[in-house]
């Protein structure tokens, strides 16, 4: 049975991300819910600091580049200036976590009525592939090149795991790109993270696994079974909190 | 009839989709695009429309009309 689909006219614009960047998958999802919601010109996207940086040039609708880090604390604002709009922080694992991570679980801990997506790459990839906070145990990048050794520098971290232990958020969940099942699995956590603040319900974080063949130098298909085997086995996939509603 | 219709100049080829395809209905074309991409093309007697190449791909190559 054949299923019509039509790419979202926020992703219309060719995208500046690597090829088999996880990133454009995640973007095409946004795009797709808050183009089922009849947002497109009611949504300011807080762009991070990192590749999220392309979409300056490729996402087709209202956003501002933050310093780096302060994507959520951005998107507060908005969402203070203007509660009609939909209020969305796009940042990476860097952004998110280890610069701005004082940002990140602020807004939360303050239960601030935006939703916030967090791509964790592994890495910093938009300066060249540097260990993050979430880089994986022996995992190899330019400031791990013997692998990443977590006696010396800790286990990655699970934001979305402590931001769920807060009373009064309304919804968080980790998904993945690394196939076409995860996708649409994801597809659900990005309307769900849309929809709780479209009905007042709270802040809404969902992380998403996501490929960057660029900095671990593997091709797509290694990367995607590395996620597989690697990655979400840590890194739990589901929802860690839902909707109360 | 549904189509799917192949924006060859978006394509990066990655890969990904030939991954994903359920019905092996996709491969490298050998052609470059403006970009200097060899880009996907699918074989039509195979493919079902099942939508999973969109679905998968990171640059909005594929879409599939009435
Ligand atoms: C104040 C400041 N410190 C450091 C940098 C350098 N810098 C740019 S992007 C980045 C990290 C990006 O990593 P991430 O947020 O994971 O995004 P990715 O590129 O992996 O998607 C860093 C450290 C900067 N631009 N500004
Ligand atoms: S460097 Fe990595 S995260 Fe950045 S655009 Fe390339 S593949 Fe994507
Ligand atoms: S629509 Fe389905 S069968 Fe056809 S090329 Fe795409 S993934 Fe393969
Ligand atoms: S997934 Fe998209 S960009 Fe990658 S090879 Fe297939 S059509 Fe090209
Ligand atoms: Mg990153």
């Amino acid at each position: 049975m054949a299923v019509l689909k039509k790419t979202p006219t926020m992703v219309s614009i060719p995208n500046h991300f690597c090829p088999g960047c996880g990133h454009g998958i995640l973007n095409r999802l946004i795009a797709e819910v808050i183009e089922e919601k009849g947002y497109e010109k009611k949504t300011i996207m807080t762009l991070g600091v990192g590749c999220s940086c392309n979409m300056n040039a490729s996402w087709n609708g209202d956003k501002i580049q933050c310093a780096h880090g302060r994507g959520a604390a951005t998107a507060t604002g908005v969402k203070i200036a203007r509660p009609d709009l939909l209020s969305i922080a796009y940042q990476g694992d860097g952004d998110a976590y280890v610069i701005g991570l004082a940002e990140t679980l602020n807004a939360a801990y303050r239960n601030e009525p935006i939703t916030v997506f967090v791509i964790n790459n592994n890495n910093f990839a938009m300066t060249g592939g540097q260990m993050s906070w979430t880089t994986m145990p022996g995992q190899v990048t330019t400031t791990s090149v013997h692998g990443r050794d977590p006696a010396l520098t800790g286990m990655p971290i699970r934001v979305p795991e402590f931001a769920a232990t807060f009373p009064d958020v309304a919804y968080v969940a980790r998904g993945s790109v690394h196939s076409a099942k995860e996708i649409n699995r994801l597809r659900g956590y990005v309307k769900n993270a849309i929809e709780a603040q479209l009905n007042g319900e709270g802040y809404a974080l969902v992380e998403v696994l996501c490929q960057c063949p660029t900095n671990w130098g593997m091709s797509v298909e290694k990367s995607i079974k590395w996620m597989e085997e690697e990655v979400a086995p840590y890194y739990t996939l589901g929802e860690l909190k839902g909707r109360r509603k | 009839m549904a189509t799917l219709r192949i924006s060859t100049e978006r394509c990066k080829s990655c890969g990904y989709c030939i991954l994903a395809c359920p019905s092996k209905a996709l491969r490298l074309s050998g052609q470059l695009n403006k970009e200097g991409y060899d880009y996907v093309a699918n074989d039509e007697s195979k493919c079902t429309k099942c939508g999973i190449c969109y679905t998968v791909c990171p640059d909005n190559v594929f879409e599939i009309l009435e």
